[in-house]
């Protein structure tokens, strides 16, 4: 059976056995499912930033593959803009318009630049022309105006009314704007720009 | 006498009792067993409960980790595309611009002009025409989104140390489109000798106008097009012209508002900007008043007494 030093031995074995075991189970709760909660956390957060990353790199690469088309709004604006003047001059708006003046039946004709009209990221260039007309050579006019090929023009007001001494020709105030973009345009751009 | 032993002398020599006895100070092998078991246990619980489980988190944050640093290293190296946003976002803003400004469908008062002198009954004369428009300014849905992309990265560099507290400066400029709301005047003159007749020719010029038909002159045209679909009455007042009875009234039209192609909800609708047109006269806003008037002019139309012209 066992001998006094067995007895000795084991009892001092166990006691060191319950000491460490305790010692362990509490390594176990206070450091080690610390780390472990530790170690939780930080994957969490770490699997969320890398979600993050992840849809930034998808948010990229989608706007690097939407280069294109951007580019197509960008030429979509610039060919619209090419029927507007270049700077708030617009000599060229006083061309086209005094064009439209003379090649219609208008009479007694004045036109006066108005103060441009700051918009924000466009100024407004009204003209006041005042004339004498009749009806349908007005008509006329205004068809050349609204529907110019080479400039974008608007009817920002009209008056007309009939003069009885001259019942055919009608008295006529009506100012004519176009725009200018005080803002640079945008360019378009090349692929290599937005291809990794 | 020689005396010979046969029997093996350990064996002969050792008591019974002597072989059982173990010694104190021996160690049995079961002891040395036990400890090792109690050893193998203790190292085992460690393992298990300890050792495993934390290293295998250590490996699972360390390849996050490492994919992160991936992924992050992938989205430093992209080319950046603020560039290619931002000309978007002003784009788009500009072609809003454009499009009110210029857009398809926007009412041509040539037509207009056109349609009117077809639609005019006889009898019935203008006298004048005006056209005035109110002008609003409406912040682009992109110039918004652009401003808050803007405030959001200024926030985050701030988060990140990189930006100053505060109200950042440079925010990016605001673009409006203009909502363009015209305004038609028609002041004309009906004339007859009798006052029903004079009454009716402008309500028959309402409801050509209304219809854009002239079933008479076998005219038919699209005038309300682009028109709010009201046709407000004004003044209807006797008069004598050249020694004449004639009916002076007038009659206000608004046309729809001009907006961009894809109407957002405004987000910051300043109306900062009340354009009144320049010649004409001061538009007129009672609606409740015109259709009072328009009423009037119904229920004279149907015989009741309203004042004599001559």
């Amino acid at each position: 059976m066992l001998s006094k030093a067995d007895k000795k031995i084991l009892q001092a074995v166990l006691v060191g056995a319950a000491v460490i075991i305790i010692g362990l189970v509490y390594y176990t709760m206070a450091f080690v499912n610390a780390e472990i909660t530790g170690k939780d956390a930080d994957i969490k957060a770490n699997d969320a930033l890398l979600k993050k990353h992840q849809d930034e790199l998808t948010e990229l690469k989608a706007w690097a593959g939407r280069s294109n088309e951007i580019n197509a709004i960008i030429n979509e604006l610039l060919q619209k803009v090419q029927r507007l003047p270049r700077s708030v001059e617009a000599s060229d708006f006083f061309r086209i318009l005094r064009d439209c003046v003379h090649r219609t039946n208008l009479s007694e004709i004045k036109v006066a630049k108005l103060k441009s009209i700051n918009m924000g990221a466009y100024e407004e260039i009204p003209y006041m022309i005042t004339c004498r007309a009749r009806y349908h050579d007005l008509g006329q006019f205004l068809t050349l105006v609204e529907q110019n090929a080479q400039q974008i023009m608007r009817v920002k007001t009209l008056d007309l009314f009939s003069d009885l001494k001259r019942p055919s020709r009608h008295r006529v105030s009506l100012q004519v704007a176009t725009f200018v973009f005080t803002e640079p345009l945008p360019k378009p751009r090349g692929r290599e720009a937005a291809t990794p | 006498m020689i005396r010979i032993n046969l029997l093996p002398e350990k064996e002969g020599a050792r008591p019974a009792a002597k072989a059982k006895v173990v010694s104190e100070d021996q160690v049995s092998p079961l002891t040395y067993l036990i400890i090792v078991v109690l050893v193998a246990a203790i190292g085992g619980y460690y393992y298990m409960f300890a050792y495993r489980r934390v290293s295998a988190k250590r490996v699972k944050a360390a390849e996050v980790k490492h994919q992160v640093d991936v992924a992050a290293k992938q989205v430093e190296s992209f080319p950046d595309v603020g560039e290619l946003k931002k000309a978007e976002r002003i784009t788009k803003s500009m072609l809003d611009v454009v499009y009110a400004l210029d857009s398809p469908d926007r009412v041509l008062w040539s037509q207009k002009l056109n349609a009117l002198s077809d639609l005019i009954p006889e009898n019935v004369f203008l006298k004048r025409l005006t056209v005035s428009e109110t002008i609003n300014k409406v912040e682009t849905a992109d110039s918004v989104q652009r401003r808050k992309d803007w405030e959001a990265e200024q926030k985050g560099k701030v988060k990140a140390g990189r930006g100053r507290r505060g109200v950042p400066a440079g925010s990016p400029a605001q673009i409006f489109y203009p909502q363009i709301t015209q305004e038609l005047r028609i002041y004309g003159i009906a004339y007859s000798e009798n006052e029903a007749e004079r009454i009716r020719l402008i309500n028959e010029l309402h409801d050509n106008l209304m219809s854009g038909v002239n079933a008479p002159a076998k005219v038919k045209t699209d005038f309300m097009k682009g028109f709010s679909g009201e046709i407000a009455y004004g003044d209807v007042t006797p008069n004598a012209i050249g020694g004449r009875p004639v009916a002076e009234f007038s009659f206000n039209l608004k046309t729809t508002a001009t907006g961009p192609k894809t109407v957002a909800p405004p987000a910051t609708a300043a109306a900062e900007k009340g354009q009144k047109g320049g010649a004409g006269e001061e538009a007129v806003p009672a609606e409740k008043g015109a259709t009072d008037k328009a009423k009037a002019v119904k229920g004279a139309a149907k015989g009741r007494r309203t004042p004599d012209v001559e």
